[in-house]
């Protein structure tokens, strides 16, 4: 039996799913999420083959929530007027469906999946999660079995941390399943600069850049912390304070 | 159009090439080389500090009729001026009786080309000038046509609404199959409502009661599509209703609580929209709730509230009219409306 799951802020849109469902026998919808809190939830504990998934919905986006998963299922996205994810969508071969869904499409769409049990849809999904990105202003992030959200005017620095980043604010620090390059793509550059391989800085924190040796040198911030800089993050970041 | 280096190089060969002519003619009309030299030297220094003064003045403003007469008659007598500095200097340079009687026999002559090129440098300034402004004004047109273009199209995006008609119709898409006659209605509550979006357009203002009406058809459209988690209260008395308001005031409002109320909070979102009058105003409420963890209020303002806000000055000419506040978990608007007696 194939596990599905619906994630939908609008109920007849959850309905509309679930009534096209019917004619599949071998799907099996076993959780309705209205937002992507309950969705996450849902996903962590059914563990399920497929999911619908809306993007704009409440607190968290539909990206946003398959950021939090360690391994995003396949996706089919239903979304209303996103121009920018729908281009995205389109380059990545990814599968989505407009609102209002065409049922023959929406067929379309399921049959894909059933044929080769959502290889396809799952690899496009994480190619798409691994180079879409929208100019954040704010982190949604796990800790422990909270879901929380960063306005990105809180972070300190960003630190690599493995296969995951390491967010650090004034109160506290957080894990994030990322890559320090997709981060600072979708972090606004005027705000954040990538100071090392390993560190993103938000500007308005740094109070001193120190000379540590020969041709080497440390950021200062405003929380005492000191950060190095790389060979090319030390011009880059005299680049952006303008001086 | 010249860049200033480029017309640097071409005025100083033109110079170089005048001076030379110059030595030549006075050359031919049988004075020294040496005295051909120096006058043509002379006098195309003097020449070109002359030329420069009376075209500077131009590239500034552009003259009208009368200054271009006046700038006719200020370059005759700067060429006198010319003819009479160099043959001053001349007659300081060299006391050759056959040269300075040359000096005076030439002088009309001299005054007349003095006055030809002063007068093609103002006119070429001029030209200059011309194409220069004229150029910025056509980019400076272009630029504001653009500016009202990007204008209209963001107004009529908003007023389309496109999230919202897509959701809507793919609600009445779910309905089609389950509840064909609820379908029904909500297809004629959408086409009511764009109806009178498309009326409201057109005119300027409307009764409260008619303003109100609208509001509801969309509060009824987003309560489908929102099901249990949208409730709305309205206290508008009977006494407010037949008050003429701006049309299509209120519903950017409201349509910027709901947004703000749904996507931001998990729980039932209670919208409240609340009239009172005064002897003078009408003020209208409209509050949402949201989360002050996550977002701020002040940033969360949005596009239907900074709209309204313009419409209010435009309209009345007042700034205070529009207000927000924000409680622990309250967002509220507040616009008034001055009555006209």
């Amino acid at each position: 039996m194939i596990k599905a799951i619906i994630i939908d802020d609008e109920p007849l849109a959850v309905e509309f799913v679930k009534e096209q469902l019917r004619t599949f026998p071998q799907i099996e919808v076993v959780a309705e999420c209205a937002n992507g809190f309950e969705g996450a939830k849902a996903i962590s504990l059914h563990h399920p083959d497929l999911i619908f998934l809306d993007i704009q919905m409440p607190k968290i986006t539909g990206f946003e929530m398959l950021e939090l998963l360690e391994e995003p299922p396949a996706v089919i996205f239903i979304t209303a007027f996103d121009e920018f994810a729908v281009q995205a969508f389109e380059k990545h071969a990814v599968d989505y469906l407009l609102k209002p869904v065409d049922p023959s499409r929406f067929r379309k769409a399921v049959e894909k999946f059933l044929n080769d049990s959502g290889q396809t849809q799952k690899s496009a999904t994480s190619e798409f999660l691994s180079s879409y990105s929208e100019k954040l202003n704010r982190l949604v992030v796990k800790d422990g079995s909270n879901i929380r959200i960063i306005p990105v005017d809180e972070i300190l620095y960003i630190e690599a941390y493995d296969d995951y980043v390491k967010i650090n604010t004034a109160k506290d620090c957080y894990l994030k399943k990322a890559t320090m390059g997709k981060l600072e793509s979708s972090l606004d550059p005027e705000l954040f600069v990538r100071v090392h391989r390993s560190f993103i800085i938000r500007i308005p924190e740094i109070t001193r850049i120190e000379n540590s040796g020969k041709d080497s040198y440390l950021a200062l911030l405003r929380s005492g912390e000191k950060i190095p800089l790389s060979k090319s993050g030390y011009p880059k970041l005299k680049q952006v304070l303008g001086i | 159009m010249w860049s200033g280096g480029r017309a640097g190089i071409f005025l100083i060969t033109w110079w170089i090439v005048w001076a030379s002519f110059h030595a030549w003619v006075v050359s031919a009309a049988g004075q020294s080389t040496d005295l051909s030299i120096t006058e043509a030297a002379v006098s195309s220094v003097i020449l070109g500090i002359l030329s420069a003064a009376v075209s500077f003045p131009v590239r500034y403003y552009r003259p009208r009729d009368a200054r271009i007469l006046f700038l006719g008659v200020w370059s005759l007598l700067l060429s006198l001026l010319w003819v009479f500095a160099v043959s001053s200097i001349m007659q300081l340079y060299t006391n050759n009786e056959a040269y300075i009687e040359f000096l005076s026999r030439s002088a009309q002559i001299r005054t007349v080309i003095g006055f030809l090129i002063l007068s093609a440098f103002i006119a070429i300034a001029y030209l200059v000038q011309h194409t220069r402004s004229n150029q910025e004004e056509e980019a400076y047109r272009l630029n504001l046509e653009k500016q009202s273009k990007d204008a209209e199209l963001v107004s009529l995006r908003q007023q389309l609404q496109p999230h919202f008609l897509f959701n809507t119709l793919n609600s009445i898409n779910s309905l089609i199959g389950s509840r064909p006659e609820e379908a029904r209605e909500m297809t004629r509550k959408l086409s009511e409502f764009l109806r009178g979006t498309l009326t409201g357009v057109t005119t300027e203002t409307n009764s409260l009661k008619e303003e109100l009406k609208h509001l509801e058809l969309y509060l009824d459209i987003e309560k489908v599509r929102f099901g249990n988690r949208l409730k709305t209260v309205i206290n508008c008395k009977d006494a407010h209703t037949e008050t003429q308001v701006p049309s299509l005031l209120l519903q950017p409002l409201v349509e910027n609580a709901i947004k703000f109320g749904l996507y931001d909070t998990l729980d039932e979102v209670l919208i409240d929209i609340d009239c009172r009058s005064t002897a003078d105003e009408l003020e209208i409420r409209i509050s949402n709730p949201f989360d002050p963890l996550t977002s701020n209020p002040k940033k969360g303002t949005g596009f239907g509230i900074s709209s309204v806000k313009r419409k209010l000055i435009l309209l009345y000419n007042r700034h205070d009219l529009l207000s927000t506040t924000a409680t622990d978990s309250t967002f509220t608007v507040s616009i008034k409306i001055p009555l006209r007696k």
